[in-house]
């Protein structure tokens, strides 16, 4: 399993949602850290991401990050490989996977 | 300002928010006079950074440490918003937890919608000013943002007519002779705290997770997490401890949020 620790591997201070916007974009993270891994790799490996330690996450980020892979990769590939980690706001996983079911993304 | 008596953040990030309108409209703007002989003021004024982010012969002064400067910028800027948290959690005595995670998220839909609000669609047009101060009798941490761009009840109206139409058709029907939604009195405040209240500011296409940065911080309010939120945007004044939204007589360009981090 690859894991993926958000605050650490790519910034405490996650941005908004394009790269246009400003930095540490959620479409940024998404390119340089999931779209790989759907693109190329095992396509049975699971990803787990790791939430904590950040210093919160805009709704732009998340949903352009997870939801954006959703609708690029498919949204039944994507439930199916990425596991969330999220002590410090338990409710923010659930958040995450309303996002990629709500995406648009192809099933 | 020889004569001022209070200095109110929201009025200092308003003046450069009016300076970067006449820059951008190519109104050539010069301001003469005298700094505030109140010395509370004129400390606050000092340490705001405000002659910072004009051309002035003013000189910077030493930072204080229960000002956060202002700081401003097109572009969202993760970095001011961990910056102002570190800021308020330091003199709050607190740790990161949710609540500073639900600011500090709020602070980057903040800056990120100031270009959905800009009056054209460039970067270098609309700003976003913040600035926070401690007030050391309260203990609270007292924040101004200002996005400089149209204003929420203008934006809402440009991009959702038809169903802002729609969501004021019982006022509407109220008023006879009355045809056009911009005719109704206290229509920017009544928006203002709809857009708060979640209730009509979503994405054209109805998704769910988008529009969720002012009834984020509504539901902060009501949760008792922040205090003293309040708007002005338009002709619209919101005041969310009072529950109150009443129209101002005159427009305010852009829209200014000030809460407590409580």
């Amino acid at each position: 399993m690859k894991t993926i620790h958000i605050a650490r591997d790519f910034s405490t201070a996650p941005g908004g949602r394009y790269k246009r916007d400003g930095a540490n974009s959620g479409e940024e993270f998404r390119e340089k850290f999931l779209e790989p891994l759907f693109e190329e790799g095992d396509m049975s490996e699971k990803i787990r991401i790791v939430l904590d330690g950040s210093y919160g996450y805009a709704t732009s980020f998340l949903e352009e990050a997870f939801g954006g892979l959703a609708r690029k990769f498919g949204v039944d590939k994507v439930l199916s490989r990425l596991e969330f980690v999220s002590k410090e706001e338990p409710l923010l996983r659930d958040e995450v996977l309303d996002y990629i079911r709500k995406s648009g993304g192809k099933r | 300002m020889s004569g001022c008596s209070e200095l109110d953040m929201g009025a200092l990030l308003y003046i450069l928010s009016l300076f970067d309108y006449y820059r951008l409209k190519q109104i050539p703007c010069r301001v003469r006079g005298n700094v505030p002989e109140d010395k509370k003021c004129l400390a606050l004024l000092m340490s705001s950074g405000f002659f910072q982010h004009v051309y002035s012969r003013m000189p910077q002064s030493a930072p204080d440490r229960h000002v956060f400067r202002i700081a401003s910028a097109a572009l969202t800027h993760p970095q001011t918003a961990r910056e102002i948290i570190d800021f308020s959690l330091k003199h709050l005595n607190q740790r990161i937890s949710e609540k500073s995670k639900a600011i500090y998220r709020i602070l980057i839909e903040m800056m990120n919608n100031t270009r959905e609000h800009a009056f054209v669609r460039q970067t270098e047009t609309s700003k976003w000013h913040v600035m926070a101060v401690h007030d050391d009798q309260s203990g609270a941490v007292r924040f101004a943002f200002l996005d400089g761009g149209q204003g929420v009840p203008s934006t809402i109206l440009k991009k959702h007519r038809e169903l802002v139409t729609r969501w004021a058709e019982p006022m509407l029907t109220k008023l006879p002779g009355v045809r056009d939604i911009s005719a109704v009195r206290d229509i920017d405040a009544r928006l203002l705290m709809s857009a708060l209240q979640g209730d009509i500011l979503r994405s054209k296409t109805e998704k769910e997770y988008r529009g969720k940065g002012m009834p984020e911080i509504y539901g902060l309010a009501g949760a008792g997490h922040v205090g003293n939120l309040r708007l002005v945007s338009g002709k619209g004044f919101v005041d969310c401890t009072k529950k109150l939204a009443v129209g101002l007589g005159s427009t305010f360009q852009g829209t200014l949020y000030t809460w407590d981090f409580l």
